[in-house]
């Protein structure tokens, strides 16, 4: 077995160029901007006053609108790609041109307003390329790292900054900065082409101005808004922590010390930045999830601004939250906004993104800054009183961080739904007709297509509205038409039918006939039974003589003369007067009826012909004991159960039956001497009760079982109680089996690793039972794995398990992602936390034998080889792949091997059996 | 949905009580009777369609062109062209490329509207999880196709048109066998019908099949006796005649099963299936075909596309036999 990969860079094959090439970047990007902002700090303040910067942030936040919109126009015309590189490279020649002018005091403001521009607009254009370039799955893995080439690029920026700075004047900065800027678009140029990063064509939504369309792109993504007020809330909450640090070391620390302190402390912050950035911030994402670690820097600053408050301002809590902020802005508060970008469709994302970052972070830091001016102007702005507001503004941004997992999940459902080119399958009401469906039923009456008419029908009485249907159908010429009509005339209440069924009555076709008779039988209207009495079809009269025999009031109606001939017919017409005699028990609803039914049954038994009786008679029978609910036929319909035909009917029996059915059917559930035909069909049939008591059974029968069928069973009937009604569901039973089932799925593939079979190119096998073997095992790999996705169905009932996966069977990258990260954030509780840590591993892009290493603590001991492998499996649990893992060692010739087999058939002399049935006699050598 | 010209359209609830209609409409009558129990089903499946409307001469798919999705025909003619000079035209209530969307393969043709066409689409994996949920579904898509292979090899068999015995002109004697779990295994695996499906649910067929041998001219069921059991040949030959035609209508060698199609319809009593060497022969009673498919949905999924293979061989070899040959919902015609 291969030794755990390191896991501390986490880049796979065929990611490191790109990942490496949008580092670099970043770096340069960063970098840049860094050397630019130094120049503009150093050259604004000894320009211009320091309450100018109210006006230069009033600037920036109108410009972005300009800015942002014309990026947004410039992506959709020309590509991601392009789109940057043409802002770098007008970002470089502009930073030159400033080198070449005179910098009056109206200069530096607009180089003030510039720099702030290139601030909101390169970053947003690089991690919106940077988006189409990774997935999901890939984000949460390689954006930290690319991420810390921003946090190196600003280091190195600053130190390179500050030493150009001590031995030359402030100007030369810019032709340097804007070489860095030529850099970056260089590199932009060479990034490795990976996947479409073109803009798909201009909707009219997005041929808008983007001013225009804001209300529209957040009405249509509520996610969309709470990434815009987590942006506002988080963008003033650090104007606030910057301000109240500055101020604060203004007022504690000695004027002529304060450079000094500034630059270690900002150093500090950087290698904190740094650190944070490549050993906390991808574990902290692993392990919190995405929606997890968006908290962690809000609770910090809330902690660190609570403590401020409380302690009136100290210095060492404000240095702390200070901290908070240094270390986690540009590290994983940086890498998990862009991951929560990541799950918003391209489009809205573009447009959204613009919006967010270029205008509305900017539109916050001017107002945060009018607050701060005025709190400061009206000498309210002591340390306490903003770390109040750094604490307020730190408890809103975690309120709106905690109401993003709504949204988000909804988000992975849709991309999921499209993505596996499905509708969506639970969201819809089944019994709902509107007033547009029903007319549309109404018309479909009016088809020349039959199957269409009588469809429609069928639609209109299901879903309650029988009533639409006209009488006047009965005029069709059609005879499946008519009987169908007839048919659900007559279990309506309706009477307006019933001069034209009385015609029908007498229609000259057999089966109108027929189905007309028992309409008006079951509407109550009798008077055509003498009529019918003499009627060729052998059926009617059948049907006819029961009804009769029904009328007359003989206590026990089974012994009335006319049941009696018909109970002991013996001819060819035996199945019509059979079925004729079991229509009209159904259609009486009689109690008297039960003793007929027991005596045909027992009279067909003592024929010797209980098994096969037609599909329409076994239907029909199951609709009479339906319609008599009576106890006493209870082990007869248990006894059905065994035989398809009818199956489903039988269950609607037992069913209607109640209580006293599900009782015998758990008892029969326990009984080890049910017979196995019986036993596999209970736990669908205890399903179909749908209340809490079948599920609790159910919760039961999937841990105790002794058959892995009847617990597969009990699974799948238990999915089905949970999807149709409210029942309580033990969540840790559930997820003890689903980590159960996830464990024997990374066992099962351990094994395939160990043996050599490659899961994705089958080779050929040296014999039948290595063939036989690899295929059992990747049957129960698959297995194992649809179990845990069902269990996990049971408890999320409302969410579109399978659609999820399905889409992670798909063969791209993102919908595959996309389905991973819908799972690993539906598991956010405690109680589901180790199946989450299964899921992640199982769900990995990776090659088998590290997802193996990466579960190993799950695993325990591990085959290393083929032999050892084949040691473990001749002892498996599963009979069935000990004796073919024997057969296959047998045939190695391995004296090892052989005996291992020889101790495992003395020490389980079942597999010996099994051997045989499976091998027969002598075993393969 | 009748006239595909002037299709107003729908959104919402309606759109769903259309899909509704449509799929109701393509049950038999003995399915009606278990409408109850398809409702549900019918419900997800019609929210999951879609509607699409194509002008005459439009492409509905291309060769190579992923086949992902069920079309059903509502209203209109699509025309399909597998550059085999021969084009089958589909009318309505016909699913278009069907076969491949089981197999899951890429289309092996082109299909383009020859009149306005209103199409139903519905996505494979969407049927595959209703198939799954409410197996009725499975089993009436099974037995519809074989009711469709059936029809049309009685309609050969009453035009005396009998396609060429299978693979084998000769028979092949058969030894006596025993056979144990992995024989039956095997040789089920290699039967056309269970080929795809997961070698765990054909441990559970071949645990319940039973094995049988029959001596030369020795019949393989009572004509008497309704026949609703699978035959699989593992060695020697077995042939099958229609009753009334008296004449040969198949041969059957290793690893082959008699007229599955016939099974699954319960019409294999109208054949009179003989062993014509010693043959040992795999009896699997249809039931338990039928719950293993239950539980392993890909065994249906098998069964399908061996049986929609038979289908278009019978096709093929029925508008080779006759250009003027017609099958129900289909018109052949060949290039000119």
């Amino acid at each position: 077995m291969a030794p755990p990969p390191a896991r501390f860079l986490d880049v796979r094959e065929g990611e490191s160029r790109i990942t490496l090439a949008s580092g670099i970047i970043l770096f340069f990007i960063v970098g840049g901007h860094t050397m630019l902002e130094t120049a503009r700090d150093a050259l604004f303040l000894t320009k211009l006053p320091p309450r100018t910067l109210n006006l230069v942030y009033v600037a920036i936040a109108a410009l972005s609108f300009v800015v942002a919109g014309a990026s947004a126009q410039l992506i959709r015309r020309v590509g991601r790609r392009r789109a940057l590189i043409a802002s770098l490279v007008v970002v470089a020649v502009v930073t030159a041109g400033l080198s070449a002018v005179a910098l009056t005091s109206r200069v530096v403001f607009g180089f003030y307003v510039f720099s702030g521009l290139v601030g909101g607009l390169l970053p947003t254009q690089f991690w919106t390329l940077a988006a189409m370039l990774f997935t999901v799955g890939e984000g949460r893995r390689l954006f930290g790292l690319i991420t810390a080439g921003g946090v190196v690029g600003g280091v190195v920026g600053a130190g390179i900054a500050a030493l150009v700075v001590s031995r030359a004047p402030v100007p030369v900065l810019l032709p340097m900065a804007s070489v860095v800027f030529v850099g970056a678009a260089v590199a932009v140029a060479f990034l490795p082409a990976r996947s479409d990063t073109s803009a798909p064509a201009l909707t009219a939504e997005q041929k808008t101005p983007l001013v225009l369309g804001l209300t529209s792109t957040f009405r249509s993504s509520p996610f969309l808004l709470r990434l815009a007020a987590l942006t506002v809330i988080s963008t003033a909450t650090v104007l606030a922590v910057d301000y109240l640090f500055k101020s604060t070391a203004a007022r504690q620390i000695p004027p002529e010390k304060l450079g000094a302190f500034f630059a270690r402390y900002y150093a500090l912050l950087n290698i904190a930045s740094l650190l944070v950035q490549l050993f906390v911030a991808s574990k902290l994402v692993g392990k919190l999830g995405v929606l997890g670690a968006v908290v962690v820097m809000p609770l910090g600053l809330f902690v660190g601004g609570g403590v401020a408050a409380l302690t009136g301002g100290a210095l060492a809590a404000i240095l702390s939250t200070k901290g908070v902020d240094g270390s986690f802005r540009y590290s994983l508060h940086r890498v998990t906004t862009e991951l929560l970008y990541l799950a918003v469709p391209a489009r809205a994302r573009d447009r959204g993104k613009a919006i967010i970052e270029a205008v509305l972070a900017r539109l916050s830091q001017a107002a945060m800054a009018g607050i701060l001016f005025g709190l400061a102007s009206l000498h309210l702005g002591s340390s306490r009183t903003i770390s109040f507001i750094v604490a307020g503004l730190a408890v809103a941004w975690i309120a709106v961080a905690v109401t993003l997992r709504r949204p988000y999940l909804e988000l992975f459902r849709r991309a999921i739904r499209e993505g596996t080119l499905g509708g969506d399958l639970r969201d819809f009401a089944m019994d709902e007709l509107d007033i547009e469906s029903a007319e549309t039923a109404v018309e479909s009456l009016a088809s020349r297509n039959v199957d269409e008419v009588i469809a429609a029908m069928n639609l209109l009485a299901r879903r309650n509205h029988g009533r639409l249907i006209p009488a006047l159908v009965l005029y069709h010429d059609e005879p499946r038409v008519l009987i169908r009509a007839v048919q659900l005339f007559g279990d309506s209440f309706r009477r307006d039918w019933i001069p034209l069924g009385e015609k029908l009555a007498a229609d000259p076709r057999g089966d109108v006939r027929f189905a007309a008779i028992r309409a008006l039988v079951r509407a109550g209207k009798e008077d055509m039974l003498e009529a019918a009495e003499k009627d060729e079809d052998p059926q009617i009269r059948a049907y006819v003589s029961f009804q009769i025999a029904r009328r007359e009031n003989t206590e026990r109606l089974v012994d009335h003369p006319r049941v009696q001939a018909l109970l002991t017919r013996q001819n060819a017409q035996d199945e019509l007067e059979t079925l004729g005699m079991i229509y009209s028990i159904s259609d009486s609803s009689d109690p008297r009826s039960v003793d007929v039914l027991i005596e045909f049954i027992e009279g067909n038994r003592a024929r010797g012909n209980p098994g096969r009786p037609t599909a329409r008679l076994v239907r029909q029978m199951a609709r009479s004991l339906a319609a008599v609910k009576d106890p006493r036929m209870i082990p007869y319909a248990v006894s059905r159960l065994q035989f398809r035909e009818g199956r489903e009917s039988v269950r609607e029996v037992l069913v209607s039956i109640g209580e006293l059915a599900l009782n015998t059917l758990v008892q029969q559930l326990e009984d080890p001497a049910t017979p196995r035909a019986v036993r596999l069909h209970l736990p669908r049939s205890i399903a179909a009760f749908g209340n809490q008591r079948a599920c609790d059974v159910l919760m039961r029968a999937l841990v105790d079982a002794p058959e892995g069928a009847v617990r597969y069973k009990a699974l799948r009937g238990l999915g089905n109680v949970t999807a149709a009604r409210r029942v309580r569901v033990d969540r840790s039973i559930i997820a003890r089996e689903g980590v159960k089932n996830l464990v024997e799925h990374l066992r099962l593939v351990a094994f395939r690793v160990a043996l050599g079979i490659d899961a994705e190119s089958r080779v050929m096998f040296e014999n039948t039972s290595a063939k036989l073997l690899d295929e059992l095992l990747a049957d129960k790999v698959n297995q194992a794995l649809d179990r845990a996705f069902r269990l996990l169905e049971v408890i999320h009932r409302r969410e579109d398990i399978r659609r999820a996966q399905t889409a992670l069977a798909s063969t791209e990258n993102r919908v595959r992602a996309n389905g991973a990260e819908f799972i690993d954030t539906l598991l956010s509780r405690r109680d589901t936390r180790d199946m989450k840590t299964l899921f992640r591993i199982v769900l990995d892009d990776i090659e088998p034998a590290e997802r193996i290493a990466l579960a190993a603590e799950w695993l325990g001991d591990l085959p290393e080889s083929r032999m050892d492998a084949l040691a473990s499996l001749i002892k498996d649990r599963d009979e069935v792949i000990a004796v073919v893992a024997a057969s296959y060692s047998l045939s190695l010739g391995d004296a090892a091997l052989s005996a291992a087999v020889q101790e495992s058939r003395e020490a389980r002399p079942s597999l010996v059996e099994v051997g045989t049935h499976f091998f027969g006699p002598e075993p393969t050598t | 949905v009748t006239d595909g010209t002037h299709e107003p359209e729908r959104t919402g609830g309606s759109a769903r009580a259309v899909h509704e209609i449509f799929l109701t409409s393509l049950l038999g009558e003995d399915e009606l009777l278990d409408l109850e129990t398809l409702a549900p089903a019918f419900a997800r499946l019609a929210e999951s369609m879609s509607d699409e409307d194509f002008a005459k001469g439009e492409v509905l798919y291309r060769t190579g062109e992923p086949a992902h999705e069920f079309l059903f025909v509502a209203s209109g003619e699509v025309e399909v062209d597998a550059g085999t000079g021969v084009i089958l035209t589909f009318g309505e209530r016909i699913v278009v490329g069907g076969a491949e969307v089981m197999a899951r393969t890429k289309h092996p043709s082109t299909a383009t509207a020859i009149t306005p066409v209103h199409l139903l689409r519905l996505p494979q994996n969407v049927m595959t999880e209703v198939m799954e949920d409410y197996f009725i579904i499975a089993h009436i898509m099974l037995r519809n196709a074989c009711r469709g292979i059936q029809a049309l090899r009685l309609d050969l068999a009453t035009a005396s048109k009998y396609p060429p015995l299978r693979a084998h002109d000769v028979v092949v004697s058969g030894a006596k066998k025993t056979l144990n779990l992995v024989d039956r295994i095997l040789a089920l695996r290699a039967c056309a019908p269970f080929h795809l499906a997961p070698v765990q649910a054909i441990t559970n067929l071949a645990e319940l099949a039973k094995e049988r041998t029959f001596a030369a001219g020795e019949a393989l069921f009572d004509a008497e006796v309704p026949v609703a059991t699978v035959f699989v040949v593992v060695t020697g030959t077995v042939e099958a005649a229609h009753r009334q035609e008296s004449k040969l209508a198949a041969r059957f060698t290793a690893n082959e099963c008699v007229f599955l199609d016939a099974v699954i319809t319960a019409s294999l009593g109208e054949y009179e299936v003989k062993a014509s060497v010693p043959s040992v022969v795999l009896v699997l009673d249809v039931d338990d075909l039928l719950d293993v498919m239950e539980e392993h949905i890909e065994v249906v999924r098998s069964t399908l596309v061996a049986i929609t293979a038979e289908y278009e061989s019978l096709v093929a070899f029925a508008i080779a036999a006759d250009d003027s040959w017609t099958v129900p919902g289909i018109r052949i015609s060949r290039k000119q």
